[in-house]
């Protein structure tokens, strides 16, 4: 090994270290219960958990919501958090308080946030008050079909000002001259934006497409307070699912969830450095 | 592979958001109480050569050697705990019990738990425990959804104990009751260490006013035919004040779907009922009895100033037969509480049953033998009607006092004799899921809230059920 490598190597192991045996081992150890019929008994029963599984109404229902706030929630929240970035980044005044107000959703806690978006969505809520104004009859937005809209709206609430922040970041390491080049050449704003912003976007659009992708899963958070263990159908997701199974005690099909889920992540993951390795590797600064 | 790793560190990292509780398990909340370990040795008594079944494969029972420790688990302890703990442990005094109780020493039997130590927290904490292989070897099923428990292979099955212990007979015990758990399959995972069941009740001064009569013959009544008989009751009366219970109309609709719930949930079949007209048909019967002024008014009530009559009410065995026989007390024809199709069901608060990964099944059922004995069973401690024969004779003496019998309005033959009778119609033992009960409590708040409709009421419960029980 060359000595220049040795303290990063040094430094590294440590972390792998502490991942492999706190996340990477009982990861792998797990797998065990998913090939047996309880903890308990740990009768050996293949790969029957896995089957049933696929077979489980509301594992699958919990997988069906999940994608679909997903395919909702993430391009929703890249849009709204690049557009305003694009704004703030424009701002000549007040920009760093704007970008303040946007990050303060981050810094409150999930529970205390529980109290308002109760009191939004509850069936005497302000958004029903507000529709009654209109005429409109409101509905019990968290027991109805429209859950997964109050879903997205309780993600992008607290989820827009980080990705901006990265946005924000984004924009100002994007040098000047490239828009002045454009400009020179006669290019509109549209070209400019699809042709430089864009494209010099990508690595941290990717950045914020992995984060977005983690912090979807910590919307259930808010939903679990809100509306605990058992939800509307609507608004039941794959950590319902595996957070229930781990209150009755069905360690096996809560593995067998993990590790079914854990495969799409891999795909959806490893697909996603793909295309980002590929898109980066035309970029020059 | 230098791609897909990042991948599944991200994946890793994801999941371990997932599968753990979201709820704290409070491991420090545990208050283990070692009552005391006494150094010595007691021989075992080796003649005791019984048949005896861990599982399913028959294995010879022999008295353990009794040396080492056992542990209990209980939501709160209590004093009969530590007494037969400590007198066990003075027995064989190489023996250690410990007492595992999540919220410490039960002081006061109607103390409410706080939020920190509440039912669910205790499920949580012992579930993490049992997973781990951690748990007690003796636990107190109270506030547990046994059925999951028993299906998950948590409970050992007691029959082969309880064959094999000849001095557990219907000549000395409840067998009816203590019985009363055992499945379809003849397999018994808790056994009931009280005889705790409802009775229900009607005012003498409404039912002595009234022309219609309860049938003399009855042994047990259900719910539903306790109300319309009170309806007639109030019917028929010209009291102000009279109301059909002293509870509100979600007490009232408890016991109405208690009678009935078979109906709504088959927790053997996994399957549910509850999105039907008879429910809606039903939640919207007792709000209308509301409508209508069947029960008092959410803190109207005002005893030290007024009379109120309340047409039937539900009480516990032991006060309900005293109440019964007393005529002073304006109670009358006072039945044990059946469902809909007859059935007494014991109260599961005060059952036990062994860990089937616990390494002293052995000296557990010892110490649990010790729990249905004379001596523990007769102990003052005990709140409640023994299993044990002698332990229920003590406490029909101790009762019998407590409520003022000494007065010698009741005398303990006829008080001794209605209980007796009564115990012996316990045939059931109620194992409905405590959980699927806070569902129901739950939405059916809401409905007399005013926040849903009876139908969407019904519906909300049919899809939480349903995914309790097939998820």
């Amino acid at each position: 090994m060359a000595k220049s490598d040795r303290i990063p190597v040094i430094m590294l192991s440590v972390s792998i270290l502490g991942f492999s045996f706190f996340y990477l081992f009982p990861f792998a150890f797990s797998f065990i219960y998913g090939l047996v019929d309880n903890p308990i008994s740990m009768r050996f029963v293949g790969i029957k958990n896995f089957v049933d599984l696929l077979h489980n109404q509301y594992f699958l229902l919990g997988l069906k919501n999940t994608a679909v706030f997903m395919l909702i929630s993430i391009p929703l929240n890249i849009v709204l958090s690049l557009t305003i970035a694009l704004i703030i980044n424009k701002l000549t005044l007040y920009g760093n308080i704007f970008s303040l107000i946007f990050l303060i959703p981050l810094v409150i806690p999930s529970a205390t946030t529980a109290f308002f978006w109760q009191n939004i969505f509850s069936p005497f809520g302000i958004i029903n008050k507000f529709l009654h104004v209109f005429g409109i009859k409101g509905a019990d937005w968290l027991q109805s079909e429209y859950g997964m809209f109050a879903m997205v709206v309780i993600f992008l609430w607290k989820n827009i000002g980080y990705n901006m922040a990265l946005y924000i970041s984004g924009l100002s390491s994007i040098p000047g001259q490239y828009y002045e080049c454009a400009s020179v050449e006669g290019a509109d704003g549209f070209w400019k934006f699809s042709q430089v912003t864009i494209v010099y976007l990508i690595p941290t659009s990717f950045l914020v497409l992995i984060m977005t992708f983690v912090n979807s899963f910590k919307v259930f958070k808010e939903i679990f307070i809100l509306t605990g263990e058992y939800p509307h159908d609507s608004l039941y997701v794959l950590q319902h699912y595996m957070n229930n199974m781990f209150m009755s005690l069905n360690y096996s099909k809560l593995v067998s969830a993990v590790y079914i889920l854990t495969v799409v992540i891999i795909f959806f993951v490893a697909g996603m450095f793909r295309i980002e390795n590929k898109a980066s590797s035309r970029l020059q600064y | 592979m230098k791609k897909c790793l990042p991948a599944i560190i991200i994946a890793l990292a994801l999941l371990t958001g997932c599968n753990g509780n979201t709820r704290g398990n409070n491991a420090d909340a545990v208050r283990q109480t070692t009552v005391k370990q006494i150094n010595g040795l007691i021989s075992a008594d080796s003649n005791n050569s019984k048949k005896a079944d861990g599982q399913s494969n028959v294995k010879e029972y022999t008295k353990p050697e009794m040396e080492g420790e056992i542990s209990i688990s209980a939501m709160s302890e209590q004093e009969f705990m530590t007494i037969a703990a400590n007198r066990f442990m003075a027995m064989y005094p190489r023996v250690k019990v410990n007492i595992n109780a999540y919220r410490g020493l039960a002081k006061d039997a109607g103390e409410r738990p706080s939020n920190e130590y509440n039912t669910e927290n205790y499920r949580n904490f012992l579930n993490t425990k049992i997973m781990t292989g951690k748990a007690e070897d003796i636990i107190f099923t109270a506030h547990l959804p046994a059925k999951k428990y028993v299906d998950m292979g948590v409970f050992e099955d007691l029959s082969n104990f309880l064959s094999n212990s000849k001095e557990i007979n219907a000549d000395n015990y409840f067998m009816n009751v203590l019985e009363a758990s055992r499945d379809e399959e003849g397999k018994l995972y808790m056994l009931p260490l009280v005889c705790s069941f409802q009775v229900i009740s009607f005012d003498s001064r409404l039912v002595s006013e009234n022309k219609s009569k309860l049938d003399g013959g009855l042994k047990t009544i259900n719910f539903e035919d306790a109300s319309v008989f009170a309806q007639q009751l109030l019917s028929g009366t010209g009291k102000k004040n009279a109301y059909l219970t002293q509870g509100d109309a979600a007490y009232y609709l408890n016991y109405i779907l208690k009678d009935k719930r078979k109906q709504f949930v088959d927790i053997e079949q996994k399957r549910t009922n509850i999105d039907t007209d008879k429910y809606v048909e039903i939640l919207n019967q007792v709000k209308n009895l509301a409508d209508k002024s069947f029960f008092a008014a959410k803190n109207s009530i005002d005893f030290y100033n007024m009379e109120y009559y309340f047409a039937f009410r539900v009480q516990q065995d032991i006060q309900a037969a005293f109440n019964s026989l007393d005529s002073s007390t304006g109670d009358c024809n006072a039945l044990p509480l059946s469902d809909a199709d007859g059935n007494v069901y014991a109260n599961p608060n005060y059952s036990i049953g062994i860990n089937s990964a616990s390494k002293n099944k052995e000296m557990a059922w010892e110490f649990v033998k010790f729990l249905l004995s004379d001596e523990i069973q007769s102990s003052p401690s005990f709140y409640g009607l023994c299993v044990n024969k002698k332990g229920f004779e003590a406490s029909i003496v101790r009762n019998l006092k407590l409520f003022g019998g000494d007065r010698g309005n009741v005398s303990k033959e006829e008080y001794k004799n209605l209980l007796e009778n009564w115990v012996m119609q316990v045939n059931a033992y109620d194992n409905f899921d405590p959980v699927i009960y806070d569902f129901f409590a739950e939405e059916n708040g809401k409905f007399f809230e005013g926040k849903q409709s009876a139908k969407e009421t019904a519906q909300i419960l049919q899809a939480k059920v349903n995914k309790y029980l097939n998820e």
